[in-house]
């Protein structure tokens, strides 16, 4: 047996370029899988211990009674930590620039049972000042704010100064979401900071949200969050929210549980690749290997001695690429972490070396090799030796293709081309290889940048198609509408009114925590689309649009009836009049008269604290935002387009895990297309040397070859653009959430430049069959049998 | 050399040459693994002679049939076939001459499994330009007018060979090798491909170069060549050729 190894080492080497290929493709299926499963593990194991120290609350109760809330809570089982606080918005300044400021409060020690801060920068707030505050990093970053600067809120007494002495990071705002219809929000437009209570019950009382928090303990029972969620609504709490809806977290969540899929998805697909080109490859050696086979069975080797040393080829080549993919995975793994976590600025990092993660790694090569390797090897041990040791090959049966029996005009057409479309049923296996390969590829490159396109899509059609307002402008007070008029500054084209209600829309016993957005019945700053983007018209009073992903979560349907909680027992009936088809948030529509009628003071006395700006054609957007700025009452103007541009700044990070993709789509195309087509050329290289005896050009059978191969690649293609474009829409909707709803948009173009992309690829990848051809050794070939 | 053979060559008028080999040489690898395949060859055929190269293994004769067909280059020496210098010609050269000149019949056949017999000698057909009725006729002359259709997955060995034959005649090739053309048939069967190869031969005009171990057949030819350790050991005319369908081995 040591001499079979030996010859399988001598065959690896004889191979080399077909072994390094399939090598390369089961290490990137390995590194795949411990690249994004550490990296998953590695950010959930980040994000939990920092939830862990800093006693983020798995439940947060809004509105109501939230001192009774909070203290009878504290007794049910299961609850380790309950508290209170009071959350307000408004606006800040920070030198002259001006924006939207979350302010938390704090007790004046800074510290608080649930929902602590983790100071990075400076000090924690002094007990014994309220002039001091903490601002989370994000916006210290956004506007360089750092221990020692100052900034004001506006307050109900005006602008109040408050000391910056610390900058710190918060386990709810890791990735700082303002609610979960805004989840992306410039940092210079809004951001959080951390004060004591005082300064929170210094603003405009409907700017500040009085919530419970809690914490559950460890091994609390698994209904605990259902029985705190029961009785803080019954208290009359008007929404509750869960660790697992918490903006950050379930954007977050939503990045991280990627990775978790593409640990899954992504190994399968390079395992898949390497072993069917271990199965062409292996076949293609078995059958150059017969009469060795037939020598070695009359010689006394026994069957299962052939299936093992034919199954140790898949094992090794599976072995050899599962450790230096073990290695690649688990150095890119914390990589993968560290770049994540610094990009967000998560303060913690968890980088382990998980044994069960590298165990199955070293295990997924040689499986995948070995079941690979099975059936070419068991095809071995059965050969009969007497037949093989005499040399008979049965020679390759011959029939007309599928095309020529489907459609006689076929039969016409050039007999080099007949001869191509005939060879792709010679070796049906090594065809089929091919075929999913370049499917394989194509699914992985389509996927890749189906999701780029949709993004784009989805933000173009959110920011241009929706929305059309060049500015959101924020008022320090509530303004009658027909003071609006005084917005109406040089380069401004128009004006119009926005109120906004927080409200929990309830149907049945499905709630939802959202903010209804009132406009004027003929606005122009928004179009609303419905279902295959027909137009829909905001509805007359009483009537509410409801984003799309509401009517599953509400469970309603046109015509149903919604109530509109807006706390202080106070609720509004609501008729659904449709649903509109919008990437990002999930609002209720309805007219200025209907959310006006949802506050204590009715629509006697309408008043409005944001209005929508659109600029005159060719103005100056910064000139004019200034100009907003300076309007009496105005605490910030927001410019829309930074929103779209910071949005678009994020596609960065997909751009770069395209580009990945793309790469190792590319090279696991090009793994399997070498293998297949150089065993291609050298199952036929009698055949090849027969022609070029008899007078065919060189450059003629590689033409003749490759108009085989191109049709191979072209018939994977069909598939493989109809299976990426099904994982595409699969990936996309696993992402689709009230946060962000991604229907699959692929540009025409992406599915002509993925086809086009793998044909290069299959192109270049048979370079080297084809220079094979010309070095064909003619005179020794064309004495051998043809196999 | 015969009688018949010196007056082939010496007296006039002596046909034209078609094959001419002077001083050619073959050698394979260098140092202590050089091997001389053949030695300073010298060799004259003119068109339309049946010719057998008769040797043992190794002894050369095929590396001399793989220069004629400009399938390699010599070591050193001059080879003419048809009044082209092979021994200087380019590589898309020596393809054209191939591709015009030669007709190739090997000992497995070497058909092209996805094509039926009527392709695959259509193919060679649509490679020199000649019309596909000529692939028909040339299938008739060796007997499968009426296996056109048939893979050669269905066609005996003797079958595949006679198409193996008609590929080769469809471009009407002044030169013909063959190797070892019976070596894989049964008698009967090896009888019907020389007989093709005859007919070749004799109706075309063509000079055949048959390679074989097999002396029996050597009694078929108008002239026989024996190779040994790459030298002709031995260049004879047959004054009484018998005819393929008597010849036994």
């Amino acid at each position: 047996m040591r001499i079979l190894r030996r010859a399988l080492w001598r065959d690896a080497r004889a191979h080399a370029g077909q072994v390094a290929a399939l090598v390369v493709t089961v290490l990137l299926g390995v590194a795949l899988f411990g690249a994004s499963y550490d990296a998953f593990a590695n950010l959930t194991a980040s994000y939990r211990g920092l939830y862990d120290r800093l006693a983020m609350a798995d439940l947060i109760a809004t509105g109501g009674p939230i001192d009774e809330i909070a203290r009878q809570g504290s007794e049910l089982a299961g609850v380790a930590e309950a508290g209170t606080r009071q959350v307000g918005e408004t606006a800040m300044k920070s030198g002259s620039h001006r924006q939207l400021a979350r302010i938390v409060g704090l007790p004046a020690d800074g510290i608080p049972a649930v929902n602590k801060v983790m100071v990075l920068q400076g000090s924690n707030l002094d007990p014994a000042r309220t002039d001091q505050v903490l601002v989370e990093q994000h916006l210290a970053g956004a506007l360089q704010l750092t221990p020692g600067a100052t900034v004001s809120v506006a307050t109900t007494t005006g602008w109040t100064s408050l000391h910056v002495v610390g900058i710190v990071a918060s386990p709810e705002y890791l990735w700082p979401a303002r609610s979960r219809q805004e989840a992306i929000v410039p940092f210079d437009q809004w951001g959080v900071l951390f004060a004591n209570q005082d300064v929170v019950t210094a603003l405009a009382p409907e700017q500040v949200e009085h919530q419970a928090l809690f914490v559950y303990a460890k091994d609390a029972p698994a209904d605990t969050g259902s029985r705190v969620r029961g009785l803080a609504l019954a208290l009359g709490a008007t929404s509750t929210q869960s660790l697992a809806e918490q903006p950050s977290e379930a954007t977050l969540n939503e990045d991280v549980s990627g990775f978790g899929e593409m640990s899954v998805a992504f190994p399968l697909l390079f395992l898949l690749a390497a072993g069917l080109g271990v199965s062409v490859m292996l076949s293609r050696l078995i059958a150059q290997q017969r009469g060795q086979i037939g020598v070695l069975r009359a010689t006394g080797f026994t069957r299962s001695a052939i299936r093992r040393h034919y199954l140790s080829y898949g094992l090794l080549i599976g072995a050899v690429g599962s450790v230096l993919g073990a290695v690649v995975g688990g150095l890119a793994a914390a990589s993968i972490t560290r770049i994540y976590t610094a990009t967000i600025s998560v303060p913690v990092t968890v980088v382990d070396v998980r044994p069960l993660t590298v165990v199955t790694g070293l295990l997924l090569g040689p499986i995948a090799g070995g079941i690979a390797a099975y059936f070419p090897a068991r095809r071995a041990a059965r050969i009969d030796p007497a037949e093989a040791m005499r040399g008979d090959v049965p020679i390759g049966r011959g029939r007309l293709s599928w095309p020529e029996r489907l459609l006689p005009a076929v039969r016409h057409l050039p007999l080099r081309w007949r001869a191509a479309l005939r060879g792709l049923g010679r070796n049906p296996r090594r065809s089929i290889s091919t075929i999913i390969g370049v499917a394989l590829a194509a699914t992985l490159v389509l996927v890749s940048w189906g999701m780029i396109d949709t993004v784009q899509i989805l933000l173009e059609r959110q920011f241009v198609t929706v929305q059309h307002q060049d500015a959101t402008v924020q008022l320090a007070q509530p303004l009658p509408i027909d003071q609006l008029d005084r917005l109406a500054v040089d380069g401004v084209a128009a004006v119009e009114p926005q109120a906004n209600a927080s409200v929990t829309l309830v149907h049945g016993d499905h709630r939802y925590a959202t903010t209804l957005v009132g406009l004027r019945g003929d606005t122009t700053m928004h179009s609303f689309l419905g279902a295959g983007d027909t137009r829909l018209s905001l509805p007359g009073d009483g009537g509410v649009l409801l984003s799309s992903p509401l009517q599953a979560t509400l469970d309603v349907a046109v015509g149903d009836t919604v109530e509109a909680d807006t706390g202080a027992n106070r609720t509004t009936s609501l008729r659904v009049a449709g649903f509109t088809n919008e990437p990002l948030g999930a609002y209720g529509y309805a007219s200025l008269t209907t959310v006006f009628g949802l506050s204590a003071h009715g629509a006697a006395q309408p008043t409005v604290a944001t209005a929508l700006v659109r600029f005159s054609p060719g103005a100056d957007r910064t000139t004019v935002l200034n100009r907003l700025t300076d309007v009496d009452g105005v605490a910030a103007a927001l410019d829309s387009r930074e929103f779209y541009q910071l949005a678009q700044q994020f596609m960065g990070l997909f751009f770069a895990f395209v580009a990945v993709m793309l790469v190792l789509g590319a090279i696991m195309a090009f793994a399997l297309i070498f293998v297949t087509m150089t065993t291609n050329v050298a199952e036929r290289s009698v055949e090849l040397a027969t022609l070029r005896t008899l007078g065919m050009s060189a450059s003629t059978v590689s033409r003749l070859v490759t108009s085989e191969n191109l049709l191979l690649i072209v018939v994977g293609l069909i598939p493989g653009l109809v299976l990426g474009y099904v994982t595409a829409a699969a990936f996309t909707a696993s992402f689709s959430s009230d946060l962000f709803r991604f229907d699959l948009e692929i540009r025409p173009t992406t599915f002509a430049i993925t086809a086009a992309a793998i044909l290069a690829v299959g192109l270049i990848s048979q370079g080297p069959a084809l220079r094979s051809i010309g070095r064909i050794d003619l005179g020794r070939l064309t004495r051998q049998r043809a196999s | 050399m015969t009688a018949a053979a010196r007056r082939l060559l010496n007296d006039s008028p002596a046909p034209s040459p078609l094959i001419e080999l002077t001083g050619v040489s073959k050698t394979y690898g260098s140092g202590e693994l050089r091997v001389d395949a053949l030695h300073h060859i010298d060799l004259i055929a003119p068109a339309g002679q049946f010719v057998v190269v008769l040797g043992p293994s190794g002894s050369g004769k095929t590396t001399l049939m793989n220069l004629i067909g400009g399938i390699e280059p010599p070591s050193s020496g001059r080879i003419c076939v048809a009044g082209r210098d092979l021994t200087s010609a380019r590589d898309d050269q020596l393809t054209e001459y191939r591709r015009t000149q030669l007709g190739f019949v090997f000992q497995f056949f070497n058909l092209i499994p996805t094509l039926t017999a009527l392709e695959n000698v259509a193919l060679v057909a649509e490679l020199v330009g000649v019309p596909d009725t000529r692939a028909q006729d040339a299938l008739t002359e060796v007997g499968l007018g009426d296996r056109a259709d048939h893979f050669p997955s269905s066609l005996s060995g003797g079958e595949q060979q006679r198409v193996a034959i008609a590929r080769a005649l469809v471009k009407d090739p002044s030169v013909l090798l063959a190797d070892e053309p019976t070596g894989s048939l049964d008698l009967e069967t090896g009888r019907h491909v020389l007989a093709a190869l005859h007919r070749a031969s004799r109706d075309g005009g063509r000079t055949v170069l048959l390679v074989t171990h097999n002396s029996a057949i050597a009694a078929t030819a108008d002239r026989v060549l024996r190779i040994g350790s790459g030298e002709i050991l031995d260049d004879e005319m047959v004054a009484q050729p018998i005819p393929p369908e008597e010849v036994r081995w």
